[in-house]
């Protein structure tokens, strides 16, 4: 028998936070892509322009199937990076302010659609875009140990629980596979050209995986907060190292703690206060995952010329 | 007086009016502090700055009405939410002074960060069960429609206020826009000077949060400023067309979210900015994609034109008794255009008055001959300029005469010319 007080934690925690687990090192992974690349604005636009991909995902399939949400959220990203490019290089327009009309449109396009749908009762409300819906993530496990790991068991855990996993393994082995072609995309884009691989199509991959993201962490952790799942973790491991299979690493180490401490304070951290409620999960992962940049910067490396390269940074800005 | 003047022009009850009116006065402040921004190139930090604003209006809710036990207060709200978006930019401004990382990603973090502890506390106030009561969600998507006449009147002092607080720096937010160093020297240093201006940005986000909320008032900021931008190249005349195109939006959004149930202001007012962002962008003259497709058309007709007045010449030269009648399927299957182009080719053959085409022929007046041989003249001066001047080798003359002979205007040919001969006198000597 699984004892009383286990049996709840499974029920109502152990799905949630491994979820967010799960979610994070996802997100982390393609955030060293977006910092390394200098292409973190990329992942804010990114993220807010998916949304009306996946309210028309959700209302075509009617349904939680994941493929048509994929895939109306690739065709937002797509048509933000298109549309960003055309209205800064045809309209002349700085890339800063391009991104945000392009990217708060398709946004506000988002908005509008979820609140028409929402009136219809499909599972999708406004709410989500802003927190998700990790608390949501019951499941009701048997009460032996035996049969914890059975089929019949497994196969009712929540679909959103089973598609982290799956893009996580899916996301792992790309990344696997195409670590040198991302590399030398990412650092010398005519270099990569010359043996032969198009940065373009390459380009192309990676924000599609970064969408793709942003999908998997939408029920989780909605629209917005997801930024700081895909650029604290990297933003973190930037600070402490230069190679690149570290920073790799450490974002992966990052963006798993932020959910250790983050989730557990979200959840336990009121009632042991005194206090009968809990907090956001996302949020509080949210927050964690950007004060861990202190630590970073503390046991991090300092440039030996980081006064002067910071003088730069201020005065070409 | 006021309330039968403003019946007079505005539809609805009272509420209505004065939401219409200060969501209105909104959009003209937004359009003048977006304009700044746009051309300082500061959009997207107040992207982080209007999410940051979240916590400190949560945290003052949870401080006066949760602890305290006030009522709800607008200004007490907007004050709190006015703070953490300031604070939020001394954060921004920090990561970038004491680390090594930049500001695009600097923003996205402070972004997150920030809206990720506003998302905590607001679980806070939706446990004490007071969130909608005090319309905290409101201030999430924007709710123009359920705004108090007296919230109203307070957007719209603020609002204006903005906007004279904008005017009275213009000066010098104009040199900061274009020329930071020369501003220096002006007077006022420009971190001053940025500092206004993110306060004043954050000053408008900050008022707007309760009619458009806080994921959507950057781009009520942003939108209007680009799409005005479109439209000139002077800085005046930007600001005051992003106010209007501001001033509009806001109108015609908040008149459009109440008159329909279920469509939230903020989204609304947004993609009405949207459309007209949208028109500028295809329509207005010189940035315009469709003058651009113009151009582009032009171009290609006046070069179409040029190659095929040439081509005239030629035979003209080795056939001097011929009729001025050429089939026209050769001339144009020559130009590798499509058939629109040809239809085009020819209608403006014959309003510059070089020509005409009848069934299959071109037929050829005297101006088209004179205008075709100074067209020879001109590809051959290029021709010979390039040999004497340029490292091209004699195999590519011609393809480089021809891609720029069709930027000679008749000043520069003279010029050309002469350059020419003065090259001959000196060679000669």
């Amino acid at each position: 028998m699984i004892p009383q007080s286990l049996h709840t934690l499974l029920s109502l925690d152990a799905v949630p936070f491994l979820t967010a687990v799960f979610t994070a090192i996802s997100c982390a992974l393609m955030g060293n892509y977006l910092v390394l690349r200098r292409l973190s604005l990329m992942g804010d636009a990114i993220s807010h322009a998916v949304l009306p991909g996946i309210v028309i995902g959700f209302i075509v399939s009617g349904t939680r199937s994941a493929l048509p949400v994929f895939v109306g959220a690739a065709i937002a990203s797509l048509i933000t990076v298109v549309l960003v490019d055309i209205v800064r290089h045809r309209g002349k327009i700085e890339s800063g302010a391009s991104m945000g009309v392009v990217f708060s449109i398709m946004f506000a396009g988002g908005v509008l659609m979820i609140e028409r749908v929402a009136a219809r009762n499909i599972d999708l409300d406004a709410d989500c875009v802003l927190h998700g819906q990790l608390e949501t993530f019951f499941w009701h496990p048997p009460t032996t140990w035996a049969e914890l790991f059975s089929w019949s068991a497994l196969s009712t855990l929540p679909m959103e629980f089973v598609v982290s996993i799956l893009f996580l393994i899916f996301l792992a082995i790309s990344i696997y596979v195409f670590w040198k072609e991302f590399l030398i995309v990412s650092f010398d884009g005519e270099h990569a050209y010359s043996l032969g691989m198009s940065p373009r199509v390459i380009h192309a991959l990676q924000m599609a995986l970064v969408a793709s993201c942003v999908v998997v962490a939408f029920r989780a952790v909605g629209s917005i907060l997801v930024i700081a799942m895909l650029l604290c973790p990297a933003a973190a491991a930037r600070l402490m190292t230069d190679r690149i299979g570290t920073h790799f690493l450490l974002s992966v180490v990052f963006s798993i703690l932020a959910v250790f401490i983050g989730y557990p304070l979200a959840s336990f951290g009121p009632s042991a206060l005194g206090y009968e409620m809990s907090l956001s999960a996302a949020g509080t992962i949210a927050v964690v995952s950007g004060l861990l940049l202190l630590p970073a910067f503390l046991l991090g490396i300092q440039d030996r010329n980081s006064i002067l390269e910071n003088q730069q940074k201020l005065t070409t800005h | 007086m006021f309330k039968e003047w403003l019946s007079l022009v505005l539809p609805g009850a009272y509420n209505t009016q004065m939401v219409l009116l200060s969501v209105t006065a909104l959009g003209v402040a937004s359009g003048i502090a977006g304009s700044l921004l746009v051309l300082r190139k500061r959009a997207l930090v107040v992207d982080a700055l209007s999410h940051a604003t979240l916590p400190g209006l949560v945290a003052a809710y949870l401080l006066f009405v949760g602890i305290l036990g006030y009522s709800r207060n607008l200004t007490l709200l907007l004050s709190g939410a006015l703070i953490s978006g300031l604070l939020a930019a001394q954060a921004i401004q920090g990561l970038l002074r004491f680390t090594r990382l930049r500001e695009d990603l600097v923003i996205g973090i402070v972004l997150s960060t920030y809206f990720g502890l506003g998302i905590a506390l607001l679980s806070i106030v939706q446990v004490l069960g007071r969130g909608s009561e005090g319309g905290l969600n409101h201030f999430i998507y924007g709710q123009a429609a359920a705004m108090s006449a007296s919230d109203a009147w307070i957007m719209f002092y603020c609002a204006v206020g903005a906007a004279i607080l904008a005017s009275l720096f213009l000066k010098e937010f104009r040199l900061l826009c274009f020329d930071a160093d020369f501003g220096k020297v002006g007077g006022m240093s420009p971190g001053i000077l940025d500092s206004l201006l993110l306060t004043l940005a954050v000053f408008v986000v900050v008022i707007g949060l309760q009619a458009v909320g806080v994921l959507l008032m950057v781009a009520f900021l942003i939108i209007p400023a680009v799409a005005a931008r479109f439209w000139t190249e002077r800085f005046s005349t930007m600001l005051i067309l992003a106010a209007a195109i501001g001033g509009a939006s806001g109108f015609i959004g908040a008149i459009l979210s109440a008159s329909f149930s279920g469509f939230p202001a903020g989204a609304v007012i947004v993609l009405t900015s949207g459309v007209f962002f949208t028109i500028s962008f295809l329509i207005a003259p010189r940035r315009g994609l469709l003058s651009a497709f113009i151009r582009r058309i032009r171009l290609q007709m006046r070069i179409a034109e040029d190659h095929l007045l040439r081509e005239i010449y030629q035979s003209l030269k080795t056939d001097p008794a011929s009729s001025r009648r050429y089939p026209a399927s050769d001339l144009l299957t020559l130009q590798d255009l499509d058939w629109t182009s040809e239809f085009w080719l020819s209608q403006r053959l014959r309003r510059k008055g070089y020509g005409h085409k009848a069934g299959d022929s071109i037929f050829i007046t005297d101006l088209g001959i004179s205008r075709a041989k100074r067209l020879t003249e001109h590809h051959e001066m290029w021709e010979q300029y390039l040999s004497q001047h340029s490292d091209l080798d004699a195999s590519h003359l011609h393809h480089s005469a021809d891609l720029a002979e069709h930027a000679l205007d008749d000043d520069l040919a003279d010029k050309l010319k002469k350059a020419l001969q003065d090259k001959d006198v000196e060679a000669g000597q």
